[in-house]
């Protein structure tokens, strides 16, 4: 027989296989892994090349070039020669004027083809009228007029429409700038900004030789030309240049997206852990359905290795067939999770790809077949002289290399998914581990149980007996029931907690102005002020600004040359300090402040920074403030939840050692969007204050927040799904056991109702066994995620104690009864003729 | 046709072994009935399995159309009974989720038969189930499933017809009827017919009979009587 019709005999036996309840559960369980891969995928494929598209609108480009020195046009001619798509901005300190009234700005001059990627965000009225309309527009002013922050109009005291002078130009000021779609540069400048049309800028006589001015090009283009031109560029760069890739944005939304990506990975990687369980146990119970097929085969002269191709044929059909069908539905699916979250993608979504579908499928199929591949090979080993005597099981071939395949795979989806390799190895032994003690606990569980049954229930010493007739289903059915109820409480609980660490994040009162610039002496009156308009504020932080030169008395430009390091090098920080820690702070390494402190100028140094200027506790690092150096020593490493919208500085020093600096003050409050007229007037009475208004972004993240919840749900019934396909696995597993004492039962006479009670109390006794089981390892492991991993105090989940019981005893004796409704109906012939 | 020679099996069970079949020799020629009698236990199946080629023996030599068992592998030996071999099982051994025709076509395929459906539909016809082609086994009477365990046994052509209790699970009558059609089959191609039984009636409609007891063949004629059947 030739191998091409080994393949169609195993395409015809497949097909009368599809009516098989095994051969049907591959295929779901095969379909569920392909679908949650694919919808995920699909979906955080979009979702991140989305991210990538939108922080590239952060800076108004895909790469940018800034500098203080003019930049060369050579620059532009040939990133255009290589198809890119170029601009250029001008950008200036100067005073405008206008009504008697001066105010320093910041300008930005820009080609008419400003911005390249992203929107500039105009309104046209004042922050919190009623008739005000903000609107994102891919353009920027017209020559004579001028887009500029409210702050300035309300400090020059004019309102839009009005005139305002900068140097010898007059400009009319048409829209108020809400945001720029080049956000770089710090948040919290005093000055206002205000776009010019690029052209204008010589008519206004401020750029003069020795003005300081800086120079930025944008550039746009695909991957490739963007990477040829950076490459080129590189080399002919100094180091007042700054190459800024889209990398180089971060912002709070990037933030809250990131972890519900991560959340999703992790929810489809726990529903494709389930769906591999299923497979595992359905290809085991399609091994055993399928010795006596085997043994005939052999009989009837098929060769071991025919009868091998042959499984392995129908093997790939089923996985063929589950992963298409999976990833298919999966990337419509995707659609649809998408659509929850339309509304803050932007308009212009990257189309979907077939490269994360293909994935998905690839990977699906190899889950089936890499699981299934050990019991379906045990097929082969199987003795014709079977047919004879069918007591005869095969001896099982040596799973271990199969095991270690079926681990690598399902290492490899856990890294695809999560795209953390630390994350991936500890989930997938934790996993081995969690199974391993899981057949242990229950056997413990069931034995002790059954030491005590007399002082337990009718419906539990009933249950417990015929759980003690079958230890080793009833020990890996509790142990598969456990790991189901665990996973699923896993997944409620983290969803919980990502919930509660969004709303954390943005809550109601979350501060939507900062107040920048207040000087010593006004600190106390601008603090009553806010007082009296009840207004929740944050504390005042001392700032000052000042440049990280040195560290370990090595200049940072000689450790880092060139544009190597880290931006914070390259800026002046703002710098503050503090006798104690905010809630939203917590020492990674090292101690917080003492009495010695201030004689050593200890500083505390955000852990990420310290990461990335590989800093070690007693460094020295020397900063230049005001024109002086001082030497200081780091003291601690300290985390920084850089996301809650309050005033947050990489650098903290000990209170007393900068308290001589010039310095001023920060904080921020929540002013609700009706009052904000009330802004003017202290615009007016705090002339030197900045008030800077952060509501739109705020109102952006709520609305992502709100709309990823939807996405996260929807991934949670995945999961359940997942769940019940394979608890519908496992009751499988054990039918043809059921089936053969129903038929004997009902054979000496017993009704489909003492039947129906013998079932009901073993999935009772099973229920409850694996809620206990279930129970006890969650919080195990909520105790570990909470104290090593979230670092925030334990405490038991009560509600659950009840909840997984009840869902174990609903969704068992569901499906347990529709599992076993032929053996309830069928009659004792029947039975027997199916068994046999 | 088969020719055995010291044939002998045992099991290990821990430190005793347990003797199945002890220096069995046995010739059977080619076309002969027979029938191998003896109580449950005897050692009937297991050697019949032997003869087969399903399993191996502990010692002792099984002869094939003069091709040594014994020297042959696995799948040497599967390759044999794909060649001169044909199977009936007591319980049928349909595969259950396929129909009757593609029950009797699974051998002709497995043999590289080009013509496998027309010759599964002749043997199904034969056997009176021409109109029953794509039902499933169960879907029959197990006397139907016999019969249809009958075509896929001969529609090989096999040179030898192992029957393991042909009738065993089967009322008197249709156990009647499945005899007679087994009979008339191998009557009209010559096939060597072995069959394992403790059904005296139909033990008696083979040329020879061997007894088996506690392992040990005690060899009677029946010439006379089979041949008139």
């Amino acid at each position: 027989m030739k191998q091409h019709e080994v393949g169609l005999l195993a395409a015809k036996h497949w097909f009368n296989d599809l009516r098989s309840s095994e051969t049907r559960l591959l295929i779901i369980a095969t379909l569920l892994a392909a679908l949650s891969m694919s919808m995920i995928s699909s979906f955080s494929d979009r979702l991140s090349r989305t991210m990538h598209y939108r922080a590239s609108e952060l800076i108004a480009g895909d790469v940018t070039l800034y500098s203080t020195r003019e930049l060369s046009s050579n620059y532009i001619s040939y990133a255009e020669s290589l198809g890119l798509e170029t601009t250029t901005a001008l950008g200036f300190s100067t005073m405008a004027f206008a009504n008697d009234q001066l105010q320093l700005v910041r300008v930005r001059s820009v080609q008419a083809n400003y911005p390249l990627k992203g929107y500039n965000q105009v309104a046209d009225g004042f922050y919190g009228d009623e008739n005000t309309k903000s609107e994102l527009l891919a353009a920027s002013p017209e020559p004579g007029t001028v887009w500029a922050e409210e702050r300035i109009l309300q400090k020059l005291n004019i309102n839009l429409g009005d005139t305002i002078e900068v140097g010898n130009a007059v400009f009319k000021v048409t829209r108020i700038l809400q945001q720029d779609a080049d956000r770089s540069g710090s948040l919290f400048s005093p000055f206002g900004r205000m776009l010019m049309a690029y052209d204008d800028v010589p008519s206004t006589g401020v750029v003069n030789q020795g003005s300081r001015i800086f120079y930025k090009q944008y550039y746009t283009g695909n991957e490739s030309q963007l990477s040829n031109f950076v490459d080129w560029l590189k080399p002919q760069l100094n180091k007042a240049d700054r190459l800024a890739g889209i990398e180089e944005s971060q912002n709070n939304v990037g933030n809250a997206l990131q972890k519900a990506q991560q959340y999703l990975s992790l929810a489809s990687l726990i529903s494709v852990l389930l769906a591999a369980v299923a497979i595992a146990l359905c290809a085991k119970r399609y091994s055993e359905r399928h010795y006596n097929t085997a043994a005939l085969l052999r009989c009837l002269g098929a060769s071991s290795a025919q009868v091998r191709n042959l499984f392995m044929y129908k093997l790939i059909f089923t996985a063929i067939l589950g992963a298409v069908i999976g990833a298919i539905l999966g990337f419509v699916l995707h659609f649809i999770l998408l659509q929850t979250v339309a509304d803050i993608l932007p308009k212009d979504l990257m189309p979907a790809r077939a490269l994360p579908v293909l994935i998905s499928l690839v990977c699906a199929a190899l889950v089936l077949i890499l699981i299934a591949l050990a019991p379906i090979l045990n097929l082969n080993q199987v003795s014709p002289v079977r047919v004879l005597r069918r007591e005869l099981a095969p001896q099982s071939v040596k799973a271990n290399v199969f095991f270690v395949l079926a681990v690598g795979i399902m290492l490899a989806l856990a890294y695809l998914l999560s795209g953390s390799i630390m994350l991936s190895v500890v989930f997938v032994v934790g996993l081995a581990v969690l199974l391993l003690v899981y057949g242990v606990l229950s056997s413990l569980l069931l034995k002790g149980l059954v030491k005590v049954q007399d002082k337990l229930p009718k419906v539990l010493r009933v249950g417990l007996t015929q759980l003690d007739r079958h230890q080793y289903y009833a020990r890996s059915q509790v142990a598969a029931f456990a790991f189901i109820f665990t996973s699923v409480a896993l997944i409620w609980l983290v969803r919980g907690d990502l919930f509660d660490d969004w709303q954390q994040q943005v809550p109601k009162d979350t501060p939507n102005h900062f107040a920048i610039n207040i000087l010593p002496e006004k600190k106390a009156e601008f603090a009553q002020a806010l007082q009296d308009k009840g207004l929740a504020t944050s504390d005042f932080y001392p700032m000052v600004r000042g440049r990280l030169t040195h560290i370990n008395a090595v200049n940072v430009n000689e450790i880092y040359p060139e544009d190597e390091g880290p931006n914070a090098l390259k800026r002046e920080l703002n710098l503050t300090w503090s006798t104690t820690l905010t809630k939203d702070e917590a020492i990674e390494a090292g101690d917080w402040f003492d009495a010695t402190s201030v004689s050593e100028n200890a500083i505390s140094v955000e852990s990420e920074l310290a990461r990335r200027l590989n800093l070690n506790l007693g460094d020295s690092i020397t900063f230049n403030i005001a024109g002086s150096d001082i030497v200081t020593k780091v003291k601690n490493f300290r985390s920084v939840k850089w996301e809650n919208f309050r005033p947050n500085f990489y650098v903290v020093f000990a209170d007393g050692v900068l308290n001589d600096f010039h310095h001023t003050y920060i904080n921020s409050f929540y002013l609700p969007p009706s009052e904000s007229r009330w802004l003017i007037d202290m615009n007016q009475q705090f002339k030197a204050i900045t008030i800077i208004e952060i509501e739109q972004i705020l109102k952006q993240v709520r609305e992502i927040l709100a709309q990823t919840s939807v996405a996260v749900e929807a991934i949670l019934a995945l999961v359940l799904v997942c769940a019940m396909v394979l608890m519908f696995a496992t009751l499988l597993s054990t039918l043809s056991l059921r089936k053969h004492e129903a038929a004997l039962y009902r054979t000496f006479g017993a009704s489909e109702g003492m039947i129906r009670g013998r079932i009901r109390s073993e999935y009772i006794t099973l229920a409850l066994v694996a809620s206990v089981l279930a129970i006890a390892s969650f919080e195990v492991i909520s105790l570990a995620l909470y104290v090593f991993i979230f670092d925030v105090s334990w405490r038991a989940h009560f509600s659950l104690w009840l909840g997984i019981p009840a869902l174990a005893l609903a969704s068992i004796l569901i499906s347990g009864f529709w599992a076993n409704r032929d053996v309830l109906k069928a009659s004792p012939r029947q039975l027997l003729q199916d068994i046999s | 046709m088969i020719k055995v020679e010291n044939l002998c099996k045992s099991l290990s069970l821990g430190e005793q072994t347990l003797n199945i079949l002890t220096d069995v020799n046995l010739n059977v020629t080619a076309g002969e009935t027979l029938a191998i009698v003896g109580k449950s236990g005897s050692g009937k199946s297991t050697l019949l399995s032997l003869l087969a080629g399903l399993d191996q023996a502990t010692s002792g030599h099984i002869y094939i159309q003069d091709k040594d068992l014994s020297a042959m592998d696995e799948d040497g030996r599967a390759a044999m009974r794909k060649q001169h071999v044909g199977f009936v099982f007591q319980n049928f051994q349909l595969l259950p989720h396929l129909s009757a025709l593609d029950n009797v076509m699974l051998p002709l395929e497995l043999s590289g038969e080009s013509q496998a459906k027309r010759v599964a539909i002749d043997w199904l016809t034969k056997v009176g189930l021409g109109e029953r082609l794509d039902h499933q086994p169960n879907q029959l009477s197990g006397g139907e499933q016999q019969r249809v365990a009958i075509a896929r046994a001969f529609a090989c052509s096999p040179d030898i017809l192992f029957a393991d209790e042909p009738t065993g699970n089967l009322d008197e009558h249709t156990g009647e009827m499945i005899e007679d059609l087994l009979f008339d089959l191998n009557a009209q191609l010559n096939t060597t017919l072995v069959l394992v039984t403790h059904d005296e009636t139909l033990a008696q409609r083979c040329q020879r009979q061997v007894h088996l007891l506690d392992g040990k063949l005690i060899e009677h004629q029946n010439d006379t009587q089979s041949r008139s059947n």
